[in-house]
């Protein structure tokens, strides 16, 4: 009954406006179908976003307190280390905590390993020469640290150039 | 369709964007930073590092690590490295090659096109180096834009009509004015003057400076000659910068800073905004002769430029921002993060070039929020502002007093809490409401607004469904000036709104509450002593014979109406109480006797 009703109008219709509503329809169709896909993609990306942003926050929460981690491990290596005291002790333990915490955290320290300046994890300060040593050196100035593999504060290095016989 | 993306290809940074859904985004590097360093460099090893990475082998390597290219952007200059000659369209192509494939690796999916911006004064020959560089980056450079019309873009300046507009660029390392027509989406430059060597690193020099000179004085230690002491100077002198923005003093310590046969040494300096914007007045003021410079080269007046763009870092610090508004006596934009905003821009030119921004289906919002008066006088919203539409909302709403039949359904436009102070857009009756006690009938108010922005507000009463409606026109009423007017109102009068709407809601609650004594009143009669009884009704005709006006009134009205009500209910409840207990005396005994009864129904099952 209705499909009759349909080819009914249909035959009503002049043959252009078919023409015209058909098109109309296919472009909202396909309108509402790039909306759709948006709105799909979008919806996927906010996860995989919100997902990164805790990564980001922890990151810069991190970041903030690595100067503060450096200063209070500034204070335990300027106590001498032969006496016998209390306070470098516990000045130990605040340090110990801190970098338990920062373990817990998935925080890695960066270890120099073969002496080879890598920009990826380091970043170099200082340049000096020398005649003493076998072969170009690196020294850490200050810890670098990695989470989940990633950089969050390349090793700060001096680098230690051997001068060659003759320079 | 693959993405085309923008590229603000700076001086010491460079940013790329793209625009996803109609908005523009930008994409982080593979490091995880919005910001690449424009460096590149070249390792002993024959390797290519482009950005933090180059930066952070500069020293190892200085003269084969490559910065600030772009100032040689479209001349003979050429690096030299291992024999081989690089021309700067050469590295700038480095740089976007590395842009170009950590957006890749972000959108997943490869991007082939792209519109990189230059400063509106680069000539022929330095748009023509930036194309060439972007070409052999494997990017098809649709359009080289002007950095300040991509600015413009961004604020969508090209929408607003015909307007003059200034942006003033403070960036790490260069300082442009420019001064824009625009008309009929067109962008013409007028004027461009500036510094080449100004930006947000002299503040941090200065900083430093400061720091290095007071430890000097105080501790005769010259910290400028230790590395490691400089390297912990500088990044306190640009958090310190930072915090300024925002705060007004800030505590600079570096404990352990240096080392003596005494101990250590320790350096703590208090710093405040006054004493920043005082140590670098003279660069802030540095900016000033170019703005000048441009506006006379455009034959303006400060008074004719409509509109003012902060772009670069630098403008959030407080002082530059003082200068501009000083010199136009006009506030100036700085909504969009002044970093991102050119390469957004570029994102935006480039969606429009690639027809996307077409393709997108735009979105309206209702402008302003829509509800309806309520008891007082408040205005109740239904829709917030800036809801995007179509959209349809309820909430059922009851009568204030007993027997009521009918409601008064008032329609309003606003955002004040008052429906006074609110645009009135009609009003209606729905009436045949079957009487009963306050606060029992059931009335759905719903407010429709289609895609026209038309809007349709019924009213209905759920136990009879007898409905009312009415449409009204909605926001597009209202022009763009007297809809930003009306926000800024409720802004400004927002605390002594909120008073009001504080008293208003104590002096419903205490209606209520008089309602609710005069039924306790006839309901307590001969259960309670005559006395309280008395006493409650006394309340009654004192409360409600009281002036109430200020809410401390009310509330200690209110107060004085619960305490009279507490003592009728507390002798109603304890008689209840002796009296439920000497009905059931056994009351005790009637607990289930253990797991049995549980068992039997799981049986029953």
């Amino acid at each position: 009954m209705e499909e009759e009703l349909l080819s009914e109008e249909k035959e009503n219709l002049p043959a252009e406006d078919i023409e015209l509503v058909k098109q109309q329809y296919k472009e909202l169709e396909d309108k509402f179908l790039r909306l759709a896909a948006d709105f799909d993609n979008y919806r996927k990306r906010m996860v995989r976003e919100i997902e990164e942003l805790k990564d980001v926050i922890r990151v810069e929460l991190i970041r903030t307190l690595l100067p503060i981690y450096d200063d209070i491990e500034r204070a335990f290596c300027s106590i001498p280390e032969n006496t016998d005291n209390d306070i470098r002790e516990g000045i130990g333990m605040v340090l110990r905590n801190f970098q338990n915490w920062l373990s817990g955290q998935g925080v890695k320290a960066i270890e120099i390993t073969d002496n080879v300046f890598d920009p990826r994890y380091h970043e170099a300060i200082v340049i000096e020469e020398s005649r003493d040593i076998e072969e170009d050196k690196i020294e850490e100035l200050r810890k670098g640290y990695l989470l989940n593999d990633r950089v969050i504060r390349p090793t700060m290095v001096k680098i230690i150039r051997k001068v060659k016989e003759g320079e | 369709m693959a993405k085309v993306i923008g590229i603000d290809l700076g001086t010491t940074n460079s940013v790329v964007a793209f625009v996803e859904g109609g908005k523009p985004t930008v994409i982080p590097n593979a490091e995880g930073s919005r910001l690449t360093p424009s460096a590149v460099a070249f390792t002993q090893d024959g390797q290519i590092l482009v950005g933090q990475l180059a930066k952070r082998q500069a020293i190892l390597n200085p003269e084969r690590t490559i910065l600030s290219i772009k100032r040689h952007m479209g001349t003979n200059y050429k690096v030299r490295i291992d024999n081989k000659e690089y021309t700067p369209q050469e590295i700038s192509a480095m740089i976007l090659r590395k842009l170009k494939e950590d957006a890749e690796a972000y959108l997943g999916e490869k991007v082939e096109k792209a519109v990189i911006t230059v400063p509106a004064y680069f000539n022929d020959a330095q748009r023509q180096a930036t194309k060439e560089a972007g070409i052999i980056a494997g990017l098809d450079v649709i359009r080289i834009i002007n950095e300040p019309t991509a600015s413009a873009l961004a604020y969508g300046l090209d929408k607003e009509g015909s307007q003059t507009i200034l942006v003033y660029d403070l960036g790490g390392g260069t300082f442009d004015v420019s001064i824009l027509e625009i008309g009929e989406g067109v962008f013409e430059v007028k004027a461009t003057s500036g510094d080449t060597h100004l930006g947000g690193d002299d503040y941090d020099q200065r900083i430093m400076e400061y720091l290095i000179e007071e430890f000097k004085k105080r501790e005769g230690i010259d910290l400028s000659q230790d590395r490691m002491a400089l390297q912990r100077l500088k990044e306190a002198a640009e958090k310190a910068k930072i915090e300024l923005s925002t705060l007004m003093s800030t505590e600079i310590n570096l404990p352990f800073i240096a080392a003596t046969q005494h101990g250590p040494k320790h350096l703590s300096v208090t710093l405040t905004r006054a004493q920043f914007e005082a140590m670098t007045r003279d660069l802030t003021e540095r900016t000033r002769e170019p703005i000048y410079r441009a506006l006379s080269d455009a034959k303006l007046d400060p008074s004719k430029i409509d509109k003012i763009l902060l772009v670069g870092g630098s403008t959030r610090m407080p002082a530059v921002q003082r200068l501009v508004k000083e010199i136009f006596n006009k506030e100036p934009r700085k909504d969009i993060n002044p970093d991102e905003c050119v390469a957004l821009g570029a994102a935006i030119q480039a969606a429009v070039l690639a027809g996307e921004i077409r393709d997108i289906v735009l979105l309206d919002v209702t402008p302003l929020s829509l509800g309806i008066e309520t008891l007082g006088g408040i205005f109740t919203k239904i829709i917030e502002r800036n809801t995007t539409i179509p959209v349809s909302k309820s909430e059922i709403f009851t009568t204030a007093v007993d027997n009521q039949t009918s409601v008064e359904i008032h329609v309003l436009q606003g955002e004040r809490p008052m429906a006074a102070d609110n645009l009135s857009l009609g009003r209606f009756i729905l009436d045949g409401i079957p009487p009963a006690p306050r606060g029992v009938p059931k009335i759905q108010v719903t407010f429709d607004i289609d895609a026209n922005g038309i809007v349709h507000v019924s009213a209905k009463d759920l136990a009879t469904n007898r409905e009312q409606r009415i449409t009204v026109k909605g926001g597009t009423g209202l022009s763009k000036e007297e809809i930003e007017r009306m926000i800024k109102e409720a802004q400004a009068h927002a605390e002594e709104d909120r008073r009001r709407k504080e008293e208003v809601e104590a002096r419903n609650q205490l209606d209520g509450l008089i309602y609710t004594a005069e039924k306790l009143a006839k309901d307590a009669a001969g259960k309670v002593s005559q006395d309280l009884i008395d006493n409650l009704n006394k309340t009654i005709e004192e409360v409600k014979s009281a002036d109430k006006t200020g809410i401390d009134k009310i509330k200690e009205l209110t107060n004085r109406l619960n305490d009279a009500i507490y003592k009728v209910s507390t002798e109603l409840y304890a008689k209840a109480g002796t009296q439920q207990s000497s009905n059931n005396p056994s009351g005790s005994q009637q607990q289930n006797p253990g797991g049995g009864t549980i068992d039997t129904e799981y049986k029953v099952q």
